[in-house]
């Protein structure tokens, strides 16, 4: 073979192209990182754009009018007056803004404090519903709770009857600032007119002010961050000025700590099992053709679209498992298998093959020369895996935790399969509970024409997402912590 | 020489290794007689390495590795169904080819074997890993950061020396060794050689080498691997087979056959 002549070295003239060359695919493929980059601020931009901006708002009742005879404003009246005013404020059309409902409901949360089902108190007398110190006339001990609710007969002049008895219970023994807040919210009744977003509230600000002074003139213009605590504190509710996330937030972390707390120990025996185990050579020859079968289709599994994991939850754990999943094996008296239970074990699924796979790469990763070391001081294999690889596997684990979380925080399809509630304000607090999740939540609120909840679905995303992002660090930081233990000292 | 008692000698008669369908070495048949050296010499890929790993039933760990023949130690065949394999590797210890200390700190590197058998007291393992970092000739560099220290952040021959704690510090009966010392230096070649002549005293050693004059130096017995091979079908076969063994210096003074002659003295191939 003859070797091309070696070419004068500075007059080669490639070089001056090829640098060219170089610096144009440099270039593009900054340009891939740039247009990546801009994807995700315009993103961020949207969400931040939705979640924070001007809003246009109105009393129903201007609290003007609700000032005392001697001219006190709501906030310097006492409970008393309060009551009075909740009891006795009646809309145009004659109806009280408070309803007896609605009284009762405060009555069992501030002042009966009873874990009771509504369906219980039915038995209780005040006398027992009603926790020591507590201020109530002493011949109603022996009523019946039930009693001071509406009652089918005679329904309006009982029913006056009740909501007065309601009413003296609840002066006598809930603090100011609650009753002040129920006044707020279910008599003045702030109502969302117009929401501006963050860059038109900051750029057209005069106009808004115009349009608002004009169209509005009873609303004030106010600087609204749609993410706050009470959003955080608050349920779903009709009105977006009031919604909040509590439920769907809760039973996100429901949800997650059911599939982590089954996928992972379920997914790293299977990984164990696997890498360390399933290959053997005195295993049957049928078990290791079965295990080199399974072991390809996990990673199948991997990519099996969401929605069939729903379709296979709905299935298995709704319906077929329904005892277990309805909590009735448990004692409860749930009544579908409709729970955050069976969202969590059909996630759990979902995920199970992230886990292994993240595991089963983790544990290949380590060095055989370390099983072999091991070994030859004399350990077992048992001991091998608990000395040797899993400490050295662990950040590699942590490492499909992560990728795990991420997706289960954003699934949605299964979980509306598996019958996720669109509407709930009941806090999940079992496993046997109803539940939504944040995505379906934002879902619903994206979807909802009315003004303002497209900013509440904004708020939600942010929540989302720095929930997601919050959780990933803390893994990350374990994992971190984890491998600076495993180089230097375990 | 002087004889040694059969019970702790170790037998291997007619043993070879296979990986599959793969002949590694075979024909292997040499006794190992207790405190004493013996070296195996011979060219790369002849399999020393695979008769020293049959001999404390690493190739156990290797899939679709086998060992044939037998290889009888204190009256059992080791690979008889009886015999447990944890115990018999806790009795001949191995130190690798590939250096191999554990990502953790040196301490529990060499108290990683005490403390697998059920050794927690500190005050023992301390006295346990000072001892044996001395044996291997570590002590002096390393007595500072026992405990600060990962296996992983010593130089190549430290690392290897760890290793040779760590065997030690479990106090086997036989001990492997892999090419110890391919990558020491010649004072820490010559510590770890000072080391075996004083460790023979209780302990039987095998040692692996490419290093005549180390076999020479330390060893009592050489056993000589060659390769052989053979076309079949177009296919060329390789597998390696044990020529000579004999007392050390009878072996490389008076050779009784050409090739080991050719190769102790560097005529090989
Ligand atoms: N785990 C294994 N799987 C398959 N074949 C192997 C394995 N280990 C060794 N072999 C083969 O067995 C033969 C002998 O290898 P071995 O490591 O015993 O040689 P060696 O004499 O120690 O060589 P060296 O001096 O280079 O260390 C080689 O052909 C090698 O390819
Ligand atoms: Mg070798």
């Amino acid at each position: 073979m003859k070797r091309p002549e070696v070419a004068n070295i500075p007059e080669q003239g490639g070089l001056a192209r090829r640098r060219r060359i170089g610096r144009v695919w440099s270039r593009v493929y900054q340009a891939c990182v740039g247009l990546a980059a801009l994807a995700l601020v315009i993103l961020l931009l949207k969400i931040v754009d939705d979640a924070f901006g001007t809003v246009a708002v109105v009393n129903v009742v201007d609290p003007a009018s609700l000032v005392s005879a001697d001219g006190r404003s709501l906030d310097q009246q006492s409970a008393t007056e309060l009551a009075g005013l909740a009891r006795d404020t009646l809309d145009e059309k004659g109806r009280p803004y408070v309803s007896t409902d609605r009284l009762f409901t405060l009555f069992l949360d501030e002042v009966a404090r009873t874990a009771l089902p509504p369906s219980a108190l039915r038995d209780l007398t005040v006398g027992q519903a009603l926790i020591e110190g507590q201020n109530f006339p002493p011949e109603w001990a022996d009523r019946s709770l039930f009693d001071l609710r509406l009652p089918d007969v005679e329904r309006s002049e009982r029913d006056a009857g009740a909501r007065a008895d309601i009413a003296t219970l609840l002066a006598d023994n809930v603090e100011q600032g609650r009753l002040l807040e129920l006044v707020y919210s279910d008599i003045v009744q702030i109502e969302l007119l117009e929401s501006w977003n963050l860059i038109d509230s900051l750029a057209r600000q005069e106009e808004i002010q115009a349009r608002a002074a004009r169209d509005f003139p009873q609303a004030t213009l106010e600087f609204r961050s749609w993410l706050n605590a009470d959003f955080l504190r608050t349920p779903g509710s009709s009105q977006a000025l009031t919604s909040g996330i509590r439920v769907a937030l809760l039973g996100t972390l429901w949800m997650l700590v059911i599939a982590i707390g089954v996928s992972l120990p379920l997914g790293l025996g299977a990984a164990i099992y696997l890498e360390e185990y399933a290959r053997d050579a005195n295993n049957h020859r049928l078990l290791r053709l079965l295990n080199g079968f399974i072991e390809t289709n996990i990673r199948n599994l991997a990519g099996v679209p969401s929605i069939i994991y729903g379709i296979l939850g709905l299935t298995v754990f709704v319906r077929a498992m329904e005892p277990l999943t309805s909590g009735r094996l448990a004692g409860m008296e749930g009544t579908d298998g409709r729970t955050v239970l069976s969202a969590g074990l059909t996630m759990a699924l979902l995920i199970l093959p992230i886990i292994i796979i993240n595991a089963q790469e983790a544990i290949r990763a380590v060095p055989q020369a370390l099983r072999e070391g091991s070994h030859a001081l004399g350990a077992t294999r048992l001991q091998t895996i608990a000395r040797q690889v899993l400490p050295v596997a662990l950040p590699g684990m942590l490492t499909g935790v992560i990728l795990s979380v991420s997706r289960a925080i954003g699934e949605t399809a299964p979980l509306v399969v598996v019958g996720a509630a669109t509407t709930i304000f009941i806090d999940p607090d079992s496993p046997f509970s109803r539940f939504t999740v944040l995505p379906i939540q934002i879902y619903r609120w994206t979807a909802d024409p009315r003004e303002g909840f497209q900013d509440v679905a904004a708020a939600t995303i942010i929540v989302l997402l720095l929930l997601l992002l919050s959780l990933n660090a803390t893994a990350i930081i374990l994992r971190n912590r984890y491998s600076a233990r495993a180089r230097r000292t375990v | 020489m002087i004889e040694t008692s059969a019970q702790d000698r170790l037998e291997i008669e007619q043993m070879g290794v296979w990986y599959g369908e793969t002949c590694a070495v075979r024909n292997v048949t040499l006794p190992i007689n207790p405190r004493r050296i013996t070296a195996f010499i011979g060219p790369s890929g002849c399999g020393k390495s695979s008769v020293l790993r049959a001999i404390n039933r690493m190739n156990d760990l290797v899939p679709g590795a086998r060992v044939q023949g037998e290889i009888r130690y204190q009256g059992y065949n080791l690979y008889d169904e009886r015999v447990d394999p944890v115990e018999l590797r806790r009795r001949i210890g191995m130190v690798f080819q590939k250096p191999n200390p554990f990502p953790k700190s040196i301490f529990d590197n060499v108290a990683y074997g005490p403390r697998l058998l059920g050794i927690r007291d500190r005050k023992s393992l301390t006295a346990i890993v000072e001892h044996s970092l001395q044996q291997a000739a570590l002590w002096d560099e390393v007595r500072n950061d026992l405990h600060r220290k990962s296996g992983l952040e010593l130089s190549g021959g430290q690392q290897q020396r760890l290793c040779i704690a760590r065997a030690l510090a479990v106090e086997p009966e036989v001990i492997l060794m892999d090419e110890p010392c391919s990558a020491l230096d010649p004072i820490a070649t010559q510590s770890i050689e000072a080391l075996m002549r004083d460790l023979v005293q209780d302990y039987t050693i095998v040692i692996v080498t490419h290093n005549m004059q180390q076999a020479l130096r330390v060893s009592d017995y050489t056993a000589f691997f060659n390769i052989r091979k053979r076309e079949l079908d177009g296919v060329e076969l390789r597998w390696g087979e044990l020529v000579e063994f004999g007392p050390t210096q009878q072996l490389f003074d008076a050779p009784e056959h050409q090739e080991t002659a050719d190769y102790i003295s560097g005529r090989f191939g």
